[in-house]
């Protein structure tokens, strides 16, 4: 290859070259200018960027500032050495300064002076600590040169050169509330410890957590001894610990008590002391412990003990009274149950006119006088609660007829009728206290006897009401005598009180007779009510509730008897040691024609037992050497004698002797003075084999049994059929009889039984037919048949009750 | 790779071995050989011509290439005074160096590859270089770094470990006397 064509080709290669130079040069221009057009876009929306956040930042600065200046807070800005470089409009306004005065003063003049050194060391401490933000407060002065509570909190900003920023608040009201508080807490702690209670707080555990000083005064611990202790066993015996603990558990379930503790002093000595406990809480309500205020109330127990004390001796002494009281009336009724007796014996002696007129009078003034005794011994009672009552089944017809008896006599002698209404008394038993009721009635009807010189006395009885249990009766005894005085109504139940106006003093009576009624009454569950007028007479009122019973009224009486039989042959053991009296039972014994061995006290008694066997033995209770309870016990527990009956012979009639007889094995009581009457019919009741038993109790039963089997033919199931159908409808019936009866209706009264005739005659006896069949018989009255009928209603009540138990399995 | 490294060869093969040569050179490597300083060519156009020029002067390619790297630090300094001023010391350089040919390669060709290396000075004499490249130029980088020496009048040995087998890292160890 040639030097040219060497140089041909480097040429051309040259020319390649710079032209691909060229090109690459063109591209990378175009390159280089799109890039410049890129970089002007971008600084442009940078620019635009930038203009768009200035004005944010400026609308934002303008936000702040106004938020600033318009704070209801102090804003300002101190150099470090408190010198101020800015301040908001509040700031102006609270100093009082323009801006141009305010900026470059110090902020330590508004300081009030006794903080300014305080305030002070506190922002140097923060300078030079480099403390971030602090908050502290303290009075300043105002532009009206009040002082102002500020609380305030400074931002330090390091840069250039140090700046505190501060927002200051106004808390004056809050200092002032915080102060008010203070002192009202003052006040009432200086109340409480200046008051004469003990505080005492204790936690949840019954820990102490302050003992105020009254309470240290008050126990001798100081506060510092008790704090952390265990309240409880540091003031209480054991079993009142027990019982805090209780409390103490009440407490923490909120309740409150006020109560009455013992508590132990420091070195002895108790103090009794008024305890209000309440639970305290924490400000989340939960229970932190309890608050217990004391009061010393020693004195005042003291005066309770002291009253109790003379409480007890005065109840001691009403007790000797009532003792005294009863042995009194023993004493008083011995001799006089010989007085009674012996003119009783006289007078059956047969003596002259003018002895029987002397017999008669002693034997009067000693009833008068028995009857007062036993009046006092009833008020005493009643007084003392100690009135026993006796609910026995009772007829309360045959009661009322033994009251209208008895009086119409007495009434007779005083030229008075006494009247006597009952309107309606079904045929029923009730279990009621027959005596209290008969004394009731007694007083009453005395008393009305007493002070009517003209006219009539009126008794009268009237079913009220009934429930399924009880019969509720109105009792009320009117006279036509002188009358109470209105101003002295209320006085006629206050004891030994009568009425002023009337002339009494011939008359007898204890002026006891309405107070006991009154009492009685009360006893009973009624209340006395009376009603008066002068001149025209006085009504005297009571209801009583009686309980209805189906059990047979038990004869304690043998009226029935004829006359005294003859007790002739009966060995009778009589136990007394009062002379007069052995002889008076002697002489009464001696006319019936028994053998009398005599004792004069338990223990002669008990000897002659062991060798001598007697009938009966008459004991009285109040002997010397061994008294009759404690020789009844001997004869019955020791020498085994367990049939011989033993009668009380008893002075007592207190509340509590009956049982003891009865405790010591004594089978009954007779009550001195008795009668003569009295005593046959208790010895009779021990004595003879066969008493005598009233009508109604001699029907062993009602059923016609072989009447009943020969209509069933011994079918059971038939039987008892018909049984429970006669049920049903003797209940209907006897329900119609007392509506018949009621309404006085002769008619239906004969209908029913009519209807009942031909059942009965199956299943009742012959006796009980026989009173239906009288029911319809021609010629009866109203009267009589409500009679019959009457009779009629307990026997079949019976009957039912018979029929139930015979056929009810 | 710049455009520069091919114009300066082919300067080089008509300065050293005469323009027949050159023309041997292209026409053996089969390639046009029209290269412009600003251009970017590929590495294979200069290992073929590099191998063709072996070839025909019967010269070691790791000669070669070192002989062409000092030839092109020569050069630079006639081409780019400026990445020298302002620069005192060899080390000094070696250190700025990476920054002075990133600015270099990146005015025109903002998406090129670099070379890259580490420098570390080890004391006042020794200077540790440790060099990564996939184009196996380890001789040039050698005769480069025996250039900078030249250039800065100092004295003393590189020496040149390969680290791993493929030559993909290059150590250089220089000590100045």
């Amino acid at each position: 290859m040639s030097e040219l064509e060497r140089l041909k080709r480097k040429l051309a290669r040259e020319k390649e070259a710079r032209k691909e130079a060229e090109r690459i040069l063109e591209e990378k221009s175009l390159e280089l200018f799109q890039a410049n057009q890129e970089l002007v876009t971008i600084r442009d929306n940078q620019e635009a960027e930038l203009r768009r956040q200035i004005i944010e930042i400026k609308d934002r600065e303008r936000v702040y500032r106004n938020l600033v200046e318009n704070a209801t807070d102090l804003i300002y800005s101190c150099d470090t050495e408190g010198r101020i470089t800015y301040a908001n409009g509040m700031m102006l306004r609270f100093s009082g300064y323009t801006e141009e005065e305010l900026i470059g003063s110090n902020f330590r003049r508004f300081v009030a002076e006794k903080y300014r050194k305080r305030v002070n060391g506190f922002y140097k401490f923060q300078l030079q600590e480099k403390l971030q933000s602090t908050y502290t407060e303290f009075p300043v002065i105002n532009a009206e040169g009040k002082e102002v509570w500020l609380g305030q909190t400074v931002d330090l900003s390091i840069s250039e050169g140090g700046i505190f920023n501060v927002l200051a608040r106004d808390i004056s009201d809050r200092k002032r509330v915080e102060k008010s508080l203070m002192l009202s807490e003052e006040k009432y702690r200086s109340i409480i410890e200046n008051m004469e209670l003990g505080l005492l707080e204790v936690d949840r555990n019954g820990k102490i957590i302050k003992a105020y000083p009254k309470f240290s005064k008050l126990t001798g611990y100081t506060n510092k001894e008790l704090v952390g202790k265990d309240a409880a066993s540091y003031f209480l015996s054991k079993e009142e610990e027990e019982r805090m603990k209780i409390r103490n558990q009440e407490r923490l379930e909120g309740d409150s008590e006020v109560y009455e503790v013992k508590l132990q002093k420091k070195g002895g000595g108790e103090v009794w002391v008024l305890v209000s406990g309440a639970p305290y809480y924490n400000e989340n309500g939960v229970i932190m412990g309890s608050v217990g205020i004391h009061l010393d109330i020693s004195f005042q127990k003291n005066l309770e003990e002291e009253l109790r004390a003379a409480k007890a001796i005065a109840e001691r002494s009403l007790e000797a009274k009532d003792l005294f009281l009863a042995n009194i009336s023993h004493e008083i009724r011995t001799p006089l149950n010989a007085i009674i007796g012996i003119s009783e014996l006289m007078l059956n002696s047969v003596p002259t006119p003018t002895q029987r007129k002397y017999l008669e009078t002693i034997m009067a003034s000693g009833d008068n006088l028995l009857c007062l005794i036993n009046e006092i011994l009833d008020l005493l009672k009643i007084q003392s609660g100690k009135l026993e009552r006796v609910k026995e089944p009772t007829d309360l017809s045959e009661v009322m007829e033994h009251i209208h008896r008895s009086f119409s006599v007495i009434g007779r002698k005083k030229g008075l009728s006494v009247n006597f209404i009952d309107g309606l008394i079904p045929n029923r038993n009730y279990l009621l206290d027959a005596t209290r009721l008969k004394e009731v009635l007694f007083n009453l009807i005395g008393n009305a006897v007493k002070f009517t010189e003209v006219g009539s006395i009126t008794l009268e009885i009237e079913l009220i009401s009934s429930t399924k249990e009880f019969d509720v009766y109105s009792f009320e005894v009117a006279d036509t005598g002188v009358g109470i005085p209105e101003e002295d109504i209320e006085k006629v139940f206050n004891i030994f009180e009568q009425a002023s106006n009337t002339n009494t003093s011939s008359e007898n009576g204890t002026g006891l007779g309405l107070a006991i009624a009154n009492g009685i009454i009360e006893n009973m569950g009624g209340e006395l009510k009376v009603s008066s007028e002068l001149g025209v007479g006085s009504k005297f009122r009571f209801n009583l509730s009686f309980e209805r019973t189906n059990l047979p009224v038990e004869d304690r009486s043998s009226s029935n008897i004829g006359g005294p039989k003859s007790l002739e042959g009966y060995r009778i053991l009589v136990v007394e040691d009062a002379e007069v009296n052995r002889f008076l039972v002697n002489t009464i014994l001696g006319n019936w024609g028994c053998v009398i061995v005599e004792a004069i006290n338990g223990k002669e008694a008990v000897e002659l037992l062991k060798t001598e066997e007697f009938d009966l033995i008459l004991m009285d209770i109040r002997m010397p050497i061994m008294n009759g309870i404690e020789a009844s016990k001997i004869i019955r527990n020791e020498l085994n004698l367990t049939k011989v009956p033993i009668i009380a012979l008893t002075a007592n009639a207190i509340q509590g002797e009956t049982e003891k007889c009865k405790e010591a094995g004594m089978n009954d009581y007779l009550s001195k003075p008795f009668s003569q009457d009295d005593f046959y019919k208790i010895l009779t009741k021990y004595l003879l084999a066969e008493p005598i038993i009233p009508f109604k109790n001699k029907l062993k039963s009602g059923i016609n049994r072989k009447g009943i089997d020969s209509i069933t033919r011994g079918d059971e199931v038939f039987q008892k059929r018909m049984v429970n159908l006669f049920v049903e409808e003797t209940k209907l019936n006897i329900e119609s009889f007392y509506k018949a009866i009621t309404e006085k209706n002769e008619d239906q009264l004969k209908t029913i039984a009519h209807t009942m005739k031909a059942a009965a005659a199956h299943i009742c006896t012959n006796d009980i037919v026989v009173i239906v069949r009288s029911i319809e018989m021609d010629d009866f009255t109203f009267e009589d048949r409500k009679n019959r009928a009457l009779e009629l209603i307990p026997l079949l009540e019976a009957v039912i009750i018979e029929l139930n138990q015979a056929f009810s399995n | 790779m710049k455009g520069v490294i091919f114009t300066e060869f082919l300067e080089m093969v008509e300065k050293e071995f005469g323009d027949e040569i050159l023309e041997e050179v292209i026409e053996e490597s089969g390639l046009d050989g029209i290269y412009t300083s600003i251009g970017m060519y590929p590495k294979s156009d200069l290992l073929k011509m590099v191998s063709a020029l072996s070839k025909r002067t019967k010269k070691e390619v790791s000669n070669i290439f070192q002989f062409f790297g000092l030839y092109l630090l020569e050069s630079f300094t006639i081409l780019y005074p400026s990445i020298f001023a302002n620069t005192d010391t060899l080390f000094d350089f070696l250190e700025k160096a990476k920054e002075l040919i990133r600015t270099e390669v990146r005015k025109i060709y903002p998406e090129a590859k670099l070379p890259n290396f580490e420098t570390k000075r080890i004391d006042d004499k020794k200077f540790e270089i440790i060099y990564y490249s996939d184009l196996d130029l380890g001789e040039l980088a050698l005769g480069l770094i025996q250039g900078c020496l030249k250039q800065f009048k100092n004295e003393g040995q590189v020496k040149m470990t390969r680290i791993t087998e493929n030559d993909l890292a290059v150590n250089f160890l220089i000590k100045l006397d």
